[in-house]
């Protein structure tokens, strides 16, 4: 094998996948357990049980975020055990072994959620929580986003004036996602369906919203990655 | 051919100076130890070299390229160990000599489980059951492994107590004569390093001071002691005079440019400098001056 060969791009995907998965691995699986006990960690007695499968989206969420600020973190600092030991990485492989780990811990997530709510709830359960609260889709992705955005305004503050319209954006799809969705008005007589003045389309253009603007954090990330891995001084 | 060159590097962390003006080369092949105090600058020198740190003024290159986003095929030939380097203490032997291993293409598997039983460690080991000795010893095996042309090491024996320093620079020394490495040694126990290195390097507030073949300087520059004072200016003429002390009639001059046949009609006894004694002498204020 050739020096070119052996550290092609696929090559060394697969061996910053590998440390990933060896560093935290374990706490991608454990999450699964986190977000399955928060089926019954927010009990709505007597309410509708759709609430009941809005919380694991929540705990989901900061599993994300926790796992994005601990795989960030190290790499921005130079902190990583590979960094540190001057292993021939390219460093923007990286980066995207490190999204593609996270996108794939998110929805690794997502799908504990779906088996979950479909324990809970039955298997008509899992398409009302869907279709009222699209967004609820979102809001594990969105815990990496606000990880990468905080990251970015800790190393430095100039971004935190860059990063405030999209941080207020978030926030406010965010409060409406609350107010309009998961406090809105499924219950069991309408077996948990949309009534009839129930926005569903307002829904899903928040929901492709929140998502364009996740796209846009982790390009805006990756570039500002490769500027500094291309020597932006510091 | 210069293996690491540095021209006026600077690098200063907010507005604090860590490096101001660093011009270094390094010979192929040489045992080259860059010295100076804790806090000189050497660590930050070490970090731009290994492209970690990116000068704010001037050029670094190593191999013939800038350190900065090289490549992993040149990058796979510099090994790098430094003092606070650690892996997980959870991980065990074998499964951080597999990670490391999986990054080099030339990876020296049967040399280094000779090594390994040689330091008698058990690759079932976490690398947190061993002790601090062991884990330096741990960390240069896998750094050698690689078999790199160039190897770097800052300040790799510090904390670790007389006899396993000793063991450890035997090893790098079985290493510079077993294969044409490359050697850059930072260190501020002089002891140690001056057994092993034949190259040397000065640093002081963040400037290199001096740098010389250890031999050469060694045989440049010399205490000359009279019993009585000689014509100042004739000496001058004769030799690079450092420094001068006198004490009643004794009289003492430095010079940094001793050659046995310029001494002539000159009465005086010719002292040698050791290692420690050459860093006290070019780390002295005037000598840094000199060096700006």
């Amino acid at each position: 094998m050739t020096p070119s060969e052996f550290y092609s791009p696929r090559n060394q995907f697969l061996r910053e996948w590998r440390v990933l998965w060896r560093a935290f691995g374990t706490d991608v699986l454990l999450g699964g357990v986190y977000v399955l006990i928060g089926f019954y960690s927010m009990r709505t007695l007597g309410g509708s049980q759709v609430y009941d499968v809005v919380f694991p989206f929540i705990i989901a969420a900061g599993i994300a975020a926790y796992l994005t600020y601990g795989i960030r973190k190290s790499e921005m600092n130079g902190n990583t055990a590979p960094f540190y030991f001057n292993l021939p990485r390219t460093r923007m492989r990286a980066w995207d072994a490190q999204m593609a780990f996270l996108v794939t811990a998110v929805i690794w997530l997502e799908v504990v959620i779906v088996v979950g709510t479909y324990l809970k709830l039955g298997g008509a359960g899992i398409t009302p929580i869907y279709r009222l609260y699209p967004l609820a889709f979102c809001v594990p992705f969105a815990g990496v986003g606000f990880a990468l955005v905080f990251l970015e305004i800790n190393h430095s503050k100039m971004f935190l004036f860059a990063y405030s319209a999209v941080l207020l954006f978030c926030v406010v799809f965010f409060i409406m996602w609350l107010i309009t969705g998961a406090w809105g008005t499924a219950h069991e007589d309408n077996n948990y369906l949309p009534e009839r003045n129930y926005n569903t389309s307002a829904h899903i253009t928040f929901t492709v919203g929140v998502l364009v603007t996740l796209g846009l954090v982790i390009f805006s990330n990756r570039s500002r990655w490769r500027d500094r891995e291309l020597g932006e001084i510091q | 051919m210069n293996i690491i060159e540095m021209k006026d590097a600077v690098r200063f962390f907010n507005h604090t100076p860590a490096v101001t003006g660093m011009n270094l080369s390094v010979p192929k092949g040489c045992v080259f130890g860059l010295l100076g105090e804790n806090g000189c600058g050497k660590t930050t020198s070490i970090k731009m070299m290994m492209g970690a740190l990116i000068p704010q003024e001037g050029t670094v290159e190593l191999l013939g390229v800038d350190p900065v986003g090289m490549a992993p095929e040149i990058r796979s030939r510099v090994a790098y160990v430094a003092d606070d380097m650690a892996l997980p203490n959870w991980m065990k032997l074998k499964e951080g000599m597999e990670i490391h291993s999986s990054y080099f293409p030339n990876w020296d598997k049967a040399k280094t489980m000779e090594r390994l039983e040689g330091h008698k460690l058990n690759l079932s080991q976490t690398y947190g059951e061993l002790s601090k000795g062991q884990q330096r010893r741990f960390i240069l095996t896998l750094a050698l492994a690689q078999q790199p042309e160039v190897l770097i090491l800052d300040e790799p024996a510090s904390g670790l107590d007389v006899g396993v320093r000793r063991e450890f620079l035997d090893t790098l020394m079985e290493l510079a004569n077993e294969r044409e490495v490359t050697i850059l040694l930072s260190s501020h126990i002089l002891s140690d390093v001056e057994r092993v290195i034949d190259h040397v390097a000065f640093m002081k507030n963040g400037k290199l001071v001096q740098q010389a073949n250890l031999e050469d300087l060694k045989s440049t520059v010399k205490r000359l002691s009279f019993s009585a004072a000689p014509d100042e200016a004739a000496l001058g003429n004769r030799f690079n005079v450092v420094s001068t002390t006198r004490e009643g009639d004794a009289y003492q001059a430095v010079v940094d440019d001793f050659a046995e046949d310029k001494l002539s009609d000159f009465d005086c006894q010719v002292e040698h400098f050791n290692l420690e004694e050459l860093f006290l002498l070019f780390n002295a204020e005037e000598a840094a001056e000199r060096g700006a």
